[in-house]
Formats: structure tokens, sequence, C-alpha cells
């Protein structure tokens, strides 16, 4: 406990070196701060994670609130870890990657709320009192928001950023809300008691775990609460957009599990409304990740869909808790656990590698790239390894855990009735659309930017980032691979919150299958590297004394070939969207040629998000009706407003008498 | 023994498998068919020629060949071979089987993405979108089915299939209809896709591979019959009733795959292929088969029907 308190100072502190320390110290000292509080963080959370062992700490706090208390368990202690490592990994790549923007005046100030965001996470996941919660979350959410407006002065990211603080607070909000109807239930702040006063009573209980799970689901950015990612994310840096996707977003997840555990399993019809969502976030999110040109937009409707598959995994996993199955239960939490741990590292790398092409190229807008894996060989690996992870490939960790989350699909599907076996096949028919989706998604993705030829002049000057972003995705990329080929070690990392979570249940069984699982993928898969070994060896003996000719690629005899008849991000994902367009809807920017002799003429496409401008309908509609009905007030009429005038005297003259 | 007739199964019937279907062409033609390894020769042949790679092309375009073959041989490793059982069995190995399937796909797909080709591009960009249509299917298939039959392995989904009860039938029928036209997107053949068309615009897997040549090229190929004949065996062991004693079973195994390339060839040479606006429509017919499975495991789980 008291090594992870020293990790979140020595975050802290990380911070702070750029602006004391002259700039010839600087960026050892920062590393070496950020090392030490990474290792203490580590060695602080371990035994929870491990052991399960429970401690904690109070401080007495301002007297209306009670006293501060701090405690970790394992579920909190496993969120640690991803904030730790992803968090570390980012503040790593933030060193490299903000030299390019050594010119911006706010550059000290930008590195202390790094900082200050990884440790109030860190602070958030151990606080078990109302008041202390909501402080760190909202010192995470406003740490975000600045570093968000780190380019503030472009109209563009001024916008992104009020809206995310807009959405961010609505969100606030709705927590707040749940959770002082619990401390006034309760009579107390603790969250430990509020969650004792709060399972006697159902009703109460379902009431917080709706405010709580709709307040915490807009920070994980779940549908339809997701329509600040694709805008906050493009908007930020890329080291920022990394760690809120890799890491902050998981937050609302672990306030949806601490709502679970402050008010019990929620009933199964919010459960199952619960995995309506996460399905419809995965395979929409997928497809618009799919029609987007903008690569971190793309990456942000990636996460939209990512978090989709690991909420429909705890969302089954209560369904069939619920029903009393622990054994199917204890596969859907080990998945979307696991699945939340690497979705940090896989995410991380691809907006760390979207971030190097940015600053080499200075576009977000994938039609104008290409060819970068020329430049920039090593960016363009690492980004190939992240597209492989992302969509669970054999080899790389999103295989491990969505298998998981298939196989407790299948073993819990029959639990109880008909409709919980549609429901559970469907699912899985649904993740494995999204599978295939992603596939399109991201070789589109890494083609567009990577592959052919320059697009534009844009690539010219492009050359590989510097060593420590480098060194930021070389670890991400490692932890993919090791995840995805020895996936039974980071499975001890979960059983731990899995019991937790499960209240004790007897899990020992489905432990030990899970593990037999993972290590026969692990067999097969050392199996399968000496099949390719195999076949390399035999194109390698085949090809042995003869030299390849190079020729330009083959374009049906035209020997004229240009970088523009290459097909581009839009054309490549044109027969998806012919399909989905139905369903996603999609906006049409017209300016037609006009004259004799046109100067101008435009045309835009793209995918407009259906549910963005179905609320935005929603609310334009409330709004409009609600305030038009009041213009009825204002008719312009003098001898309406004398009128009004008169009425007012005589209520407020009825009010006074009646009062007296 | 095992491994004998494992690597008969899948290092030589690819070959015959292609040839077969070459045949039937040519009968159907009314000319007089090539010899039946022709596959195996055209095969070596390659592996002795050089390659011309593309300049714009880079190390994916270069690994693509060695991933695609090697993802299709490493999935052949958990299909069961009716009457001998699979080499490697696990839980959960049919979704290990779509996925490595999917990851041979990938490398081809960001390969033909790599020589800056239009045309190969319009090809990667139909082949990610059909194999996105026709997943889910299979996993709803085999998901019902494993969830009906307790068991997370192609074998002991197998095993659970009986023949003669009449559900079972229609099981069994669903499954082996919805894996043909599996076989038939994953093998780039009529009505999804015309490996004997000559316009560019029109292909799919063709013009995926126009820049790849030598021994990348018969890499390629092997993976594309390997593919076919694997997707054949799990349609062998949907039909033949686990009771039937070993040598039986393998011979019907045989008959299956020669019947599956028989019917492959005759559907080449009756049908054209289908208009590319339409290709969706014919695969989404795997999905109407999946949700009829699902309903029957429903039926029958919970409807008390036999």
């Amino acid at each position: 406990m008291h090594n992870y308190t020293a990790g979140i100072i020595l975050f802290l502190c990380a911070g702070f070196i750029p602006s004391i320390l002259p700039s010839k110290f600087k960026s050892p000292a920062y590393l070496a701060v950020l090392f030490a509080g990474a290792v203490f963080s580590l060695l602080g959370l371990l035994p929870f994670l491990f052991s399960g062992s429970l401690e904690s700490m109070t401080f007495s706090g301002p007297p209306l609130f009670g006293d501060f208390k701090f405690a970790l368990n394992p579920v909190s202690a496993f969120f640690a870890l991803i904030i730790t490592v992803s968090g570390a990994a980012g503040m790593l790549y933030a060193e490299g990657h903000l030299k390019g923007y050594s010119a911006n005046k706010g550059i000290k100030g930008h590195y202390v709320l790094i900082s200050l965001l990884i440790s109030s996470m860190l602070a958030l996941v151990m606080c078990r009192n109302v008041f202390a919660f909501m402080m760190a979350w909202e010192l995470m959410s406003l740490a975000s928001f600045f570093l968000v407006m780190f380019e503030g002065e472009k109209e563009d990211v001024f916008k992104a950023g009020i809206n995310y603080f807009i959405i961010m607070h609505i969100g606030a909000f709705l927590i707040g809300a749940g959770f002082v109807i619990g401390a006034l239930k309760a009579g107390s702040f603790d969250i430990g008691a509020i969650s004792v006063m709060v399972r006697g009573d159902e009703k109460t209980a379902g009431i917080i775990f709706l405010l709580l799970a709709a307040g915490f689901a807009v920070k994980a950015g779940l549908m339809p609460f997701h329509t600040w990612l694709p805008r906050a994310h493009p908007a930020a840096p890329s080291h920022v957009s990394g760690m809120m996707s890799g890491i902050m977003i998981k937050m609302g997840i672990f306030g949806i599990l601490l709502a679970v555990s402050i008010t019990g399993f929620p009933e199964l019809r919010i459960c199952y409304i619960m995995l309506a969502l996460s399905v419809i976030s995965a395979v929409l999110g997928i497809i618009y990740a799919a029609g987007e040109s903008d690569m971190k937009k793309i990456l942000a409707y990636s996460s939209v869909e990512n978090i989709g598959i690991i909420m429909a995994g705890f969302s089954l996993g209560f369904i069939f808790k619920n029903y009393g199955n622990v054994y199917a239960a204890v596969f859907m939490f080990a998945g979307a656990f696991l699945h939340a741990l690497f979705h940090s590292f896989f995410k991380e790398l691809l907006f760390f590698g979207a971030g190097a092409v940015y600053q080499n190229t200075h576009t977000r807008n994938i039609e104008e790239l290409g060819g970068l894996s020329k430049k920039m060989k090593a960016t363009a690996y690492l980004f190939f390894c992240g597209a492989l992870a992302i969509t669970a490939m054999p080899f790389f960790s999103g295989f491990i855990s969505e298998f998981l989350i298939y196989a407790g699909i299948i073993t819990g599907a029959k639990t109880n009735g008909p409709v919980l076996f549609t429901a559970a096949i469907m699912s899985a028919g649904a993740v494995s659309l999204t599978g295939g989706l992603a596939i399109i998604a991201f070789t589109r993705l890494y083609s567009v930017i990577f592959s052919g030829s320059s697009r534009s002049e844009k690539t010219d000057a492009a050359s590989e980032t510097n060593g420590l972003s480098l060194a930021a995705m070389y670890f991400l990329a490692f932890m993919c691979l090791a995840g995805g080929v020895l996936p039974q070690y980071f499975f001890k990392a979960v059983s731990a919150p899995v019991s937790y979570l499960l209240d004790g249940a007897h899990t020992a069984d489905a432990f030990a299958v899970i593990q037999g699982l993972l290590k026969s993928i692990s067999f097969v898969l050392a199996l399968g590297a000496s099949v390719i070994a195999a076949v390399y060896l035999i194109r390698k003996i085949s090809l042995r004394g003869k030299k390849d000719e190079s020729s330009e690629t083959w374009g049906c005899g035209y020997q004229k070939s240009s970088a523009r008849v290459q097909y581009t991000a839009d054309s490549f994902s044109e027969p998806l969207s012919a399909v989905s367009r139905s369903v996603t809807g999609k906006y049409e920017d017209l300016e037609k040629p006009k004259g004799v002799l046109p100067k101008k003429a435009f045309y835009g496409s793209g995918l407009s998000d259906v549910i963005e401008s179905f609320f935005a309908a929603c609310i334009n509609r409330f709004t409009g009706r609600f305030f038009g009905s009041l213009a009825n007030v204002q008719s312009g009429n003098m001898q309406h407003y004398i009128l009004y005038g008169l009425i007012f005297l005589l209520a407020a003259f009825v009010y006074a008498m009646a009062v007296k | 023994m095992k491994i004998l007739i494992y690597s008969a199964v899948f290092l030589l019937m690819p070959f015959i498998f292609a040839g077969i279907i070459n045949n039937v062409k040519s009968f159907w033609a009314g000319r007089q068919g090539p010899p039946l390894l022709q596959p195996f020769f055209d095969f070596v042949k390659f592996l002795k020629k050089g390659r011309v790679i593309s300049v714009t092309s880079g190390g994916i375009f270069a690994a693509a060949p060695v991933a695609g073959a090697a993802a299709a041989l490493i999935a052949s490793l958990v299909v069961p071979v009716s009457g001998s059982g699979s080499l490697f069995s696990f839980g959960g190995d049919f979704i290990f089987f779509a996925y490595i399937l999917a990851l041979g796909k990938f490398f081809m797909i960001a390969s033909s993405m790599e020589t800056g080709s239009s045309f190969e591009g319009m090809g990667a960009s139909r082949e990610a979108f059909f194999s996105a249509l026709v997943e889910p299917s299979f996993f709803i298939i085999f998901a019902s089915l494993s969830a009906f039959s307790g068991h997370l392995s192609f074998s002991g989904i197998m095993n659970f299939i009986r023949t003669g009860e009449p559900l079972m039938t229609a099981i069994i029928i669903l499954c082996s209809a919805s894996l043909y036209v599996t076989l038939l997107t994953e093998g780039c053949r009529v009505p999804v896709d015309d490996p004997n068309t000559h316009l560019e615009l029109t292909m799919i897997h063709e013009v995926m591979v126009l820049d790849n040549s030598g021994p990348d090229m018969a890499l390629i190929n092997y993976a594309s019959w390997l593919k076919m004949t694997m997707f054949s065996v799990l349609i062998s062991g949907i039909i033949i009733d686990p009771a039937t004693g070993a040598g039986i079973s393998l011979a019907i195994t045989l008959l299956i795959i020669i019947t599956a390339a028989i019917a492959t060839g005759c559907i080449e040479s009756m049908f054209a292929r289908l208009r590319m606006t339409h290709v969706p429509q014919f695969l989404l017919l795997t999905a109407s088969i999946a949700v009829a499975v699902l309903s029957i495991a429903v039926l029958v789980i919970f409807g008390g029907l036999k």
C-alpha cells in the first residue's frame, strides 16, 4: 500500500521535472522518476492482484464528508496495473513525441497535466469515499480536458475540447446523483457503508445502479454516449489520445464494476439492455471505423467497438451469474478483463504509430498518405503488429480475450431458456462480425497509410520517428505478442479480480479449465510457428541461387502507372459502405459547378453518426417545441403585454394576501 | 498412422482436388482433361521459377505467401478427419480455425494493397468484405452446435451429430450446405469468383495476386486448394455418423472430398459468376442457414422437439 502511494507520488513528480530542472538533465531525470514510479506502483499493487490481500488506509477528511478511506482490492489493483503499465508507456512516448512540440509555450504545464492524469487515475481506483472519489474523478476529467486543449488555438480543437468538457460533466452529474442518493440513504459518504445500506433496498439499488452505470458509460464511450470520443481523440495530441483511449475510458469500466460492487449484480432486464447496447456499440463502432478517413477518428471508433466487446463480456457474465452459472461467468469476466488489459496495449500502440505519422506529415487524412513503410520502417511494422492484435489474430493478444469470450458464451448459452440461448449465440455472431469488419478497417488503415506509393506531397519529408517514441511502441508491441503467445501468464493477473467480482463463489474448476485451454493455444501456436518456419524454408530453398527481378507493379499493360491510380481508402470500404449506408446514414457536401466557365466545384461525402444525429435531432425537436410554444407568449400586441403585467400583479397580490 | 493419413489428406489431396475440378470442367467443355496431378506438376514448376517483385512492394508482400500457406496448414492441424480424429484437438479449436484462416487473409489483403495497384486494391476490398459476411454464419452455426452438444471442439461436435434422427438430418443438410458455400468463397470459385476470368475488373482473388510469381504463386495456389479440401473434410465430418468404423469413414471422407470437387467443377461449368452486387446476397444465404440451425437447436433443447 505504501509502495503504491509512493508510486502515485513519483508519477506526479515526474511531470514537474521538466519545469524545474535545466533542460540538460531534464530527460534522463524524467525517465528515471517515471521508471521508479512504475516500479513502486507495481510493487504496491501486485500483492493485491495475486494474493488477493486487502489493506486500507484511512485519513480524516473534512467533517462533512467523513473519513477518507483508501483501499485496494483485486479489481482496483487490476485497473491500477493497466494505468501503471500503459501509463508509463504513454509517458515514455510523450517524452519523445513532445520534442516535436518544443516550440509550444504550454509544454511544461502539459507535462504536469499528463502526470496529473495518470496519478489521479491511480488514486481514483483506491478511493473508498464518495467525496474523494468525485475529486479524483474531476481531476482526471479536467486534466484530460486541458490535455485535449493542448492546441486550443485551433478552432476544431477548441470545439472538440468544449464538447468533451460538457459531456464529461453530464456524466459526472449522473455519477454524483447516484452517489448522493446512496449517501443520503446511508447517512455516510463511505462507499462500503453505502453498499451495506443500499443492498437491502432493491428499488433504490436499481436507481443508483442505473445512474452510476449511465454516468460511467459516458466515460467508457459506450453507445449512445460515445459521441465525445470521435471528436476528442483527433483533437488531442497522440500521446494523450493514446492514454485516453487506452487507459482513461477503462475507468468507465472500472466505475461500472464499482457500481456492481455497491448495489450487487444488476437485475436481468438491465443486463439485457446493457448487452444490447454493447453489441450495438461493437458493430456500429467498427462500421464507422471502416468508413472514416481521419486516422485518429478511425481509432476512436474502434475504441467504441472494443468497449462494446468488453461490456458485452461483462453483461453476459452478469446474466450467467444471475442465473447461477458461475462457471460460464468466470469465462466471460476473464475474457472481458483480459480484453481491457490488452486493448490498452494495442490501442496505445496504434495511436502512438498514428502520432508518429502525424508528426511527420501533418495530416490525419489517410487519403493524403501512402508509401510510408519505406520511410518509417519500424513504425510501419509496429503499427502492423498493433493492427494484427486489435483484429484478434492468433499469435497476438486480442485473440486470447475474444477466445475466452466466445468460449464463455458457448458454455453459458444453455443456462436458462431460449431467450438467453438466442441472445448469447447471436452475440457470438455479432462479435465475429465485428472481427470480420475489423479486418476491413485495419487492413485499410494500415495499407492506405503505409503501403503503396505516396498520395500527396505531404509524405515527402517523412522520416523515422525518434528513439524514445519507438521504445514505447516496441514495449507495447512486445506486450501484444507476449499476451498472444503466453496467455497463461497473463491470465494469472485476472484470476483474483474475477474471483473478487464473483464474491468468493467457487471458481477453481473454471480457472483450471481456462488454464488448460490457454496452454493448448500456446502449444498449437508453437506448433504453428514451426509450420511457418517450414513453409518459409521451402520457399527459401526453392529461391536459392536465383535473383529476384524487380519491375513496376503490373498495370494490365499500361506502362505509365501513377500513384493516383491506387485504390483509395474510400473505395476500399465502398462495398461495406454501400450496404451499411442504409443503417449508418451518410452526409453529402455538394457545390455544383455554376455558369458557363465554372471556377469551383466540390463534392464530399462520408458517414454521419446515426446515433449522434438521432439524439441531436431529438433534443433539438424537444427544445424547439418547448421554446416554440413559449414564443406564442410574445404576440407583438401591446394589449397582451399589458394584460401579462396585470395578471402578474394580481397573482402577486393574491399570493401576498394568502401568505398573510 | 494418424500423421500418415493427415499428410495424405492435407498435403496430397489439395492437388487432386484441383485436378478433379479441371477434369470435370474439361469434360463439360468436351475437351481432353489434363492429368489428374497436373496442379502438382504446376506447383513444382512454379517452385523452380524465379520471382518478379514489384518495386512498390515491401516486407509484407514478401511475408504474405508464407503466412497464407502456413495459416492454412496450421488450420488443418485442428480439422478432424473422420476415422482418425484430429491431429490436435482442444476446446474452442473451431474458433482458432476461423481466426487463423483470417490471419492468412489479413496478410494477403495487406500484401495486395502494398503493390499500389488499383486492381489489386479492388480485389482486396472485395475479399475483405465477402469474408466478413461469411464469418458470422460460421460462428453462429458452430456456436449453436457447440452449445447444443456441450463440446467446444470440432471433434466433440462431430461426435454429437448422429444420423438417423430427422432433426439431426436437417442440421447435417444445413451445415453441409453452409460449409459448401464457405468452401466456394474461400476457394474463390464460381458463383462468388471466377478463377478463369480474363477481365481484372471482375476478379477477386486472382486480381489480388497479379504481382506474385514463382514460389510465392505456388504457395498461394496450394493454400487456396488446401482450404477447399479442408472445408470438404469438415463437411464429411458432419455427415459421417460417429459410430461408423474407421476404415469405412476414411473411405467416405475421400469420397466426399471427391464429390465436392466434382460438384465445384460442375457448378463452374454450368453457371456464370454472379454480378458483383449480387454476391453479398448469395453469401447471406449462409446467414439464413445459420439462423435455421440456431432455431433447430433452440427447439430441440427447450421445446422438447425430437
